[in-house]
């Protein structure tokens, strides 16, 4: 379930990187499939890491944050990542795999 | 004997000049401390203050009415018209005239990624890098920005299905558009009535300031930004559209002006159930570890209120903890 749901985030990651550069809307895909008041985090494009829960805005569920920002490392962020549980914002995956690349 | 007039004179003239200076206010009515008999002290819940909001906040007194919530509760309501535009700061400036203007001719742009940007002419420049290949909203032989000048133009860009000869423009409009400021009416219970399950926010506007303007949910960044279009708001975190007239989309701190006095972060407004909404961060700051879902937490002074999330989190609070008052139409 978690394999096909990260496969889910990336392709949903995708398709609004491929449109939209780096818009930044890992708070959304944070709340992929939860409900409201359902625990969520996500790691934004400025390092930072967001603990709250789902909230509805306009249809839409958005993580909203009710713990203090918290900056990650390079090495919490491989970890995080190799976790699953974390979405991470799709402009740090690129440049994770344009490292990997080089 | 002689130390207690001199002190507090000294205290009065502190105070005018702190006052003087920032223009900000001390909530001395943020709670009422009532000594009992026994020398025990008692704490009352503080909630919304009329008398918090600066000179020009307001079209007129509050008055209290009865009401329903949105819960059913019937109770009674403040009636409060806000003037619609900030009582203590300029509205503007918006889109920076340039490639070449710096960051004191334009305002910010936040995209819910947890940046704030300053818009100047390196950000308008540097959109192609920062939102895809096909971003251009300067003219490459003058540099000037494209800027919604008008209010054809204003009203063409500032809605949902941008026309296609705005895109790739800075939007900004002016109140003077639209016959000046757009005064809103509040009824906003005098008591607030919590709920066990916390309303979501949805498309609506969750409150007022205490400077007199409308607090309006997360910016729809992802329809503005497919358009190809920055809404740039003001270093308050305001904008101007054709139907809301000046609104906020998140606290830059412009409005975090009624001081408390034991270090804890400052009242900004209130939200439409009536409970208060301070800045992020303390007066040393840092911020709270024990916010709830909609980023609220009681203490013995305030009781229950919200602390705003930060600007580049494009928001300010995360669902209504009480039954909500309602905005009248006029």
């Amino acid at each position: 379930m978690k394999k096909y749901l990260s496969v889910l985030v990336t392709l949903i990651t995708f398709n609004s990187f491929a449109h939209q550069g780096h818009v930044d809307d890992t708070a959304l895909l944070a709340c992929t499939e939860k409900q409201k008041s359902d625990p969520c985090a996500y790691v934004a494009s400025n390092l930072k890491l967001h603990k709250g829960s789902c909230q509805q805005f306009n249809q839409h569920f958005i993580c909203v944050r009710n713990q203090p920002l918290e900056t990650v490392t390079d090495k919490e962020l491989a970890k995080l990542r190799s976790e699953g549980e974390v979405a991470i914002s799709a402009w740090l995956s690129k440049q994770h795999e344009h490292h990997e690349d080089h | 004997m002689q130390k207690t007039p001199l002190l507090g004179l000294l205290l009065v003239l502190t105070t005018a000049f702190l006052y003087g200076c920032n223009g900000s206010q001390t909530d001395e009515t943020a709670s009422d401390e009532d000594t009992s008999g026994d020398g025990s002290s008692v704490t009352v819940q503080a909630v919304f203050d009329p008398d918090v909001f600066h000179d020009g906040a307001l079209l007129d007194t509050p008055t209290i009415e009865n009401c329903t919530l949105s819960g059913g509760t019937t109770t009674t309501c403040y009636r409060v018209t806000i003037a619609g535009e900030p009582a203590t700061t300029e509205i503007g400036p918006f889109c920076p005239p340039s490639i070449d203007s710096d960051a004191s001719e334009g305002g910010i742009w936040f995209d819910g990624s947890g940046e704030v940007y300053d818009i100047d002419g390196e950000f308008i420049l540097n959109l192609e890098n920062l939102y895809g290949g096909d971003w251009q909203l300067y003219d490459p032989e003058t540099g000037k920005v494209n800027i919604t000048d008008t209010q054809a133009s204003c009203e063409g860009a500032a809605r949902p299905d941008v026309a296609e000869e705005y895109q790739n423009h800075c939007v900004e409009c002016s109140l003077s558009y639209f016959g000046g400021a757009v005064a809103e009416t509040f009824l906003i219970p005098v008591e607030p009535v919590p709920m066990n399950n916390p309303d979501s926010i949805n498309n609506n506007n969750l409150g007022l300031t205490v400077n007199g303007v409308v607090l309006a949910p997360p910016a729809p960044v992802d329809a503005i930004l497919s358009a190809n279009t920055i809404a740039a708001f003001d270093d308050c975190g305001g904008h101007i559209n054709p139907f809301e007239g000046y609104h906020y989309h998140a606290s830059t701190g412009c409005t975090e002006s009624v001081f408390q006095s034991d270090n804890h972060a400052s009242l900004l407004g209130y939200a439409l159930d009536g409970y208060g909404i301070y800045g992020m961060l303390n007066m040393a700051g840092e911020e709270d570890y024990d916010l709830d879902e909609c980023r609220g937490h009681s203490d013995d002074t305030r009781g229950y209120h919200y602390h705003s999330a930060s600007a580049g989190e494009n928001m300010f609070i995360g669902c209504f903890k009480g039954e909500q008052g309602s905005i009248v139409a006029e």
